[in-house]
């Protein structure tokens, strides 16, 4: 209760308004500390705050609500009109539109050369898993996504072609790589020039014709690419067959210093020029190369035989051989055989040209024998056994002797026993020849090559009549096990067929020899045989096939003209 | 000549809705109402000589698979009409009789043009204007407002002319294909576009056919968008929205349909371009475009209403809203729909029935006589002697002889595709022969694909095939019998490097060659004169068989080699067709 609810009146009213200012003070000290300590005053201030707040947080939910409700109000009347479900009934549609624009947008931004980084990636892929039909698939989108100046579609177009020649598509093949490698003009792509080079390098006689047209391809892929290895080391190689050494030189010393025929002949170059040294410093690190690589890798096949072949450039025949002789010791292989009977064939090769002695020939023969021991398939080697049996000259008595010496010597040889068959026979000893075939058919009956020469030449003896047919049976029945023995990939098989088509028209079988010497055109010197081309203008004659008959005699007397005009005249 | 329009009798004319006081003098004697069916007799009189056109028009429009549908057209044209004379109250005639007799008059002379043209295109087309010249005659403004849209509606089994509806179906498949190549490649598919031909690993090869591409399709969901259209009544903008809208889904729906099957084919090894799976995919497909194109109507309705509901929320506040609600649950009754009569119409006039029955004789008689075409020619004569061809039908070898050179060609092998679709492109069967010269790279393929309604250009389909054109020209050739030879000369290019050359013919089911584009040497008038001219000798058919030869390279086929090949179709063709007479002379015996 307020103290100062009345005036002191009287004489002791200062007294009683002193203490009544004191108990006023008093209880305003009351009441201020009551107040205090009841907090109600903090609760009101904090209340009030606590309003303002609450209102200041309620009043965006308020207007949020607010609009909300306006919203609802709307969204009902849109409802009653039908607009809302209009938009539910629309959502698929407005969902497919969205999609559509994501997509097309995607699709017009992004970028080609995006797409192209994949095919190129996808086409490397596949070729690595040798998935070649995905390859091409992606050559084949490459071609289309790259314009025809790009520079980059001359690289596709030539990995194309060699992908279509790998999938046996060859007129595809040549077509695409044809663009690209034209000697004429510039547009072509280098790698494209570099392998038609090297194919016609490898496969055809290296005329002058055809030294002209590498040498043409391989200045054109030079043209654009300077410092290619492989070019510069090819046209190192022509320029060297041709005789223009210092042109070569500066060629070869840009070729890849692992590049053995390179190597070697910028190392004959300086041999031949009497700068030993300079050879040496060429040859002997690709030899060392060569030598650690084959200690170092025993199952690695390649350095051994590049190693092989770098010695047989040298003519260092002994060494090529006892590097072979080594690595088939270590890991008998028929590729091994195959390169020890290729190394005696050059080996004999390179000892044909020198003077005739008693030890050269003999070891000239040694060469010949061991090289068909090696690989009884070895066709140079026959050939070059024939030939070299066949020798006439004046020393064709000498030499005859000699021949029938090394057979008492060698024993049962069955080359020789082939040799000694046919020579009896052109001297018309008819029995004596035919023991001798057998004899050579009997200790090597698995040597396809000798059935083959065995039958063939059994077709042959038109000088002894009377056994004239029961000798086609005999032969047809060794060709026939030959046939049937030799894989379809083996490349001896079209002269198989060669011998059979013989057998059958001799026999006067003209329908079956004609798809026998059909079958022997496969071969890859068949355009040039004269001696088939004759066979099958005599079958389709008789087949009364007119057109072909006449087609092949055209050809043949191609042939004739192409030989005479190539063989030199004579003096 | 003056025409004479008759005045409607006023007992025809429906009673008007304000009733006048009784009069007090007696009505005259009203004269007797005619059977509604009698007043309909000079209205058949002039409809019937359309029967004939209309029903040739029917059996062409069946023969393309992409028009099939037009009998829903004629039912949906039907219900529109019906429920849009419903409620109408009292109908006038219209008020420029002449005009529509001058119409009436003008429809009759196309359908004349249309049966000597033997065109049911310009027959029918006569048929839509003399209808909307009967509707105003009949119904005046009010009746022409109500079945304008159903009226309408029927246009859409006009086929446009000059073949335009081919080369859009030749435009949707390229286009298809191409946008196929784009989505493919944002799905990361390997493949690569010959012409309209996909091509994925492992190398098969998926052609964008016409059910592919969905031209089917197209012209169905044109349809129902149209419907959609008129049934709700939708406004001009929103109408060409929609319509526009439902092209886009047909394209877009295409090229998924061509994805779906390509990624099938790819990710999952589940082949969907044939068979009964294919099939059911373009139902589905066609399902959910009909659902897309009504859910596109709906999406239109809302964002046109929340526009105009937006303008007037904003203007006068949301009592506008109510009235507009209002106004749409307002249906306006003008009561049972009462028809004037059929007198007032200008079939009633005299000379126009003289001329309708005089086409009618004309045009019935001309169906008689099979120049007009009431029934699909039947090709089983011609499908069953041509596959009677065997292997052996054509000589194992055959020489040609050229600028001196001859050529020894031996058949390799024969192929008897399986049976194709009815309206595929290539025929619905083939018999092909590969025959090989030592000269050419690759066997030339000789092949005689069959049947073939009128005319067929080939190159569009080796085009569509990844064939680039390079040249192409038609032969005619004079026989020494008066007659016309032609084929067709073209040469091609593939971006691969092949070349190719094509000859080709067709040939009518007389083996006689026949022009295989009008474009080329005739226009349209001129082979129809011609067949009319040739119909007085026999009867005429647009059954066709095609020979054809085509050689491929990757050297340029040279002059001489076109020369060989020349020789080579000339005889194995004159060989088929002998054959092929041969065999349906024996059949007929």
């Amino acid at each position: 209760m307020n103290p100062r609810r009345g005036r002191p009146r009287g004489w002791l009213s200062p007294l009683y308004g002193m203490l009544d200012s004191v108990g006023h003070a008093w209880w305003q000290l009351k009441r201020f500390c009551s107040r205090l300590f009841d907090f109600r005053w903090v609760m009101g201030t904090f209340g009030n705050w606590l309003q303002y707040l609450w209102s200041a947080v309620r009043y965006p939910f308020n207007v949020l609500m607010t609009l909300f409700h306006q919203m609802w109000n709307v969204m009902v009347a849109w409802w009653q009109i039908r607009n809302f479900r209009y938009l539910i009934q629309g959502l698929p549609a407005l969902i497919a539109i969205v999609f559509i624009i994501i997509i097309a947008c995607y699709t017009w931004l992004r970028s080609d050369d995006g797409i192209q980084e994949l095919y190129v990636r996808q086409a490397a892929d596949a070729g690595a898993r040798g998935d070649r039909l995905r390859a091409q698939l992606c050559y084949e989108r490459l071609m289309q996504l790259q314009y025809v100046g790009d520079p980059r579609r001359l690289e596709t177009q030539f990995r194309l072609g060699l992908l279509t020649n790998e999938l046996q598509q060859y007129q595809r093949s040549r077509s695409l790589l044809e663009e690209l490698s034209n000697p004429d003009n510039d547009e072509g792509f280098p790698d494209a020039h570099i392998q038609r080079a090297r194919m016609i390098f490898q496969n055809s006689r290296r005329t002058k014709e055809d030294l002209d047209l590498v040498e043409k391809h391989l200045r054109r892929a030079l043209k654009k690419q300077a410092e290619n290895k492989v070019a510069n080391g090819l046209l190192g190689i022509i320029l060297w067959m041709r005789g223009r050494n210092d042109e070569a030189i500066v060629c070869l010393q840009k070729s890849d210093p692992q590049d053995v025929a390179a190597r070697i002949t910028l190392a004959k170059i300086h041999k031949a020029q009497g700068n030993e040294a300079q050879a040496a410093l060429y040859v002997n690190p690709l030899i060392d190369y060569l030598k650690s690589h084959a200690n170092g890798e025993i199952d690695d096949v390649r350095y051994r035989a590049t190693l092989a072949d770098a010695y047989m450039q040298l003519d260092q025949f002994e060494d090529a051989i006892k590097v072979l002789e080594q690595a088939n010791k270590m890991k008998e292989s028929d590729f091994f055989k195959m390169m020890l009977s290729n190394s005696y064939t050059e080996w004999f090769k390179r000892l044909t040209p020198l003077p005739q002695t008693p030890e050269r020939e003999r070891q000239k023969l040694d060469c010949l024998v061991r090289a068909l021991e090696w690989d009884n398939t070895n066709v140079a080697a026959m050939n070059l056994f024939v030939q070299y049996m066949n020798n006439t000259g004046n020393d064709a008595g000498e030499r005859d002797r000699a021949h029938r010496l090394l057979t008492a010597l060698r024993g049962n040889n069955a080359y020789l026993h082939l040799w000694l068959g046919e020579k009896l026979l052109s001297e018309q000893k008819v029995e004596e020849a035919m023991k001798e075939w057998d004899l050579a058919y009997k200790l090597n009956a698995d040597s396809s090559i000798i059935a083959n020469n065995f039958a063939w030449i059994l077709t042959q003896g038109s000088n002894a009549p009377m056994r004239l047919t029961p000798d086609l049976l005999k032969a047809e029945r060794i060709i026939n096990q030959v046939i049937a023995r030799t894989t379809a990939d083996d490349k001896n098989k079209p002269y198989y067929y060669g011998t059979r088509g013989t057998i059958y028209m001799k026999m006067g079988r003209y329908e079956e020899a004609r798809a026998d010497l059909v079958a022997a055109s496969q071969r890859a010197d068949a355009i040039n045989s004269i001696n088939l081309q004759q066979q099958l203008v005599e079958v389709y004659d008789r087949l009364r096939m007119t057109n072909m008959a006449d087609n092949h005699r055209k050809l043949l007397a191609e042939i004739i003209k192409r030989n005479a005009r190539t063989e030199p005249a004579a003096p | 000549m003056s025409l004479e329009v008759p005045e409607a009798p006023s007992s025809l004319v429906a009673e008007t809705s304000v009733s006048l006081p009784p009069a007090k003098q007696v009505a005259p004697a009203l004269p007797r109402q005619r059977s509604p069916w009698l007043q309909a007799i000079p209205l058949l009189i002039v409809l019937a000589p359309f029967i004939p056109m209309l029903i040739m028009h029917g059996v062409t429009l069946w023969a393309k698979p992409h028009y099939q549908f037009f009998p829903l057209v004629l039912l949906g044209s039907a219900v529109l009409g019906f429920f849009a004379c419903q409620r109408q109250g009292r109908l006038h005639p219209g008020r420029y009789q002449k005009t529509a007799l001058l119409f009436g008059f003008l429809s009759l002379v196309g359908l004349a043009g249309g049966a000597f043209l033997q065109s049911s295109l310009v027959a029918f087309g006569s048929f839509l204007i003399g209808s909307m010249a009967f509707i105003y005659s009949w119904g005046g403004k009010q009746l022409v407002w109500r079945w304008l849209p159903a009226w309408l509606f029927l246009w859409l089994i006009v086929p446009p002319p000059f073949n335009w509806d081919s080369e859009f179906i030749w435009w949707l498949k390229f286009k298809t294909a191409n946008w196929t190549g784009y989505v493919l490649d944002v799905f990361g598919i390997i493949h690569v576009m010959e012409g309209n031909t996909v091509v994925v690993p492992p190398y098969s090869k998926l052609a964008v056919e016409e059910a592919c591409s969905g031209i089917h399709s197209f012209f169905a969901i044109i349809t129902c968008a149209l419907f959609f259209v008129f049934w709700f009544g939708r406004p001009v903008l929103h109408a060409i929205l929609l319509i526009f809208g439902s092209i886009c889904w047909v394209l877009a729906a295409n090229c998924a349909r061509v994805v779906l099957i390509a990624v099938a084919q790819v990710r999952f090894n589940v082949d969907l371009a044939h068979g009964l799976r294919h099939d059911i995919l373009g139902f589905v497909i066609f399902l959910f475009l009909v659902l897309l194109t009504l859910s596109l109507d709906r999406l239109l309705c809302f964002l046109f209403n929340s526009t105009y509901s937006f303008m007037a929320l904003f203007r006068k506040g949301r009592m506008v809203l109510s009235k507009m609600m209002e106004s749409q649950k307002k249906k306006v009754d003008l009561g049972t729909t009462r028809w004037p009569g059929l007198s007032v119409t200008w079939v009633y006039a005299k000379p126009i029935m003289a001329i309708a029955l005089l086409l009618c004789v004309t045009n019935f008689g001309l169906a008689a006589l099979g120049l007009i075409e009431v029934a699909a020619p039947s090709d089983a004569k011609l499908v069953n002697s041509l596959n009677s061809l065997v292997e052996g039908s054509m000589p194992g070898r055959m020489e040609t002889r050229a600028g001196g050179i001859a050529y020894q060609w031996n058949r390799v092998s024969f192929l008897v595709p399986e049976e194709r679709a009815v309206d595929d492109k290539l025929g619905r069967f083939s018999r092909i022969w590969y025959y090989k010269n030592e000269n050419m790279d690759q066997p030339v393929n000789f092949s005689v694909d069959f049947p073939f309604l009128s005319g067929h250009d080939l190159t569009v389909c080796y085009t569509s095939a990844g064939w680039q054109k390079i040249s192409d020209k038609l032969v005619p050739v004079d026989l020494p019998n008066g007659e016309k030879d032609y084929y067709v000369e073209a040469l091609f290019r593939k971006p691969d490097g092949q070349h190719g050359y094509l000859l080709f013919s067709m040939m009518d089911e007389y083996g006689r060659p026949q022009i295989p584009r009008f474009k080329a040497s005739e226009n349209a008038l001129q082979n129809r004169i011609r067949r009319l001219r040739e119909a007085l000798e026999r009867r005429p058919s647009e059954l066709r068989y095609q020979v054809q030869v085509f050689a491929t390279a990757y050297n340029i086929i040279k002059s001489n080699e076109q020369e060989q090949l020349k020789q080579l179709f000339l005889n194995s063709r004159t060989r088929v067709t002998q054959l092929y007479l041969a065999t349906k002379q024996g059949g007929a015996q």
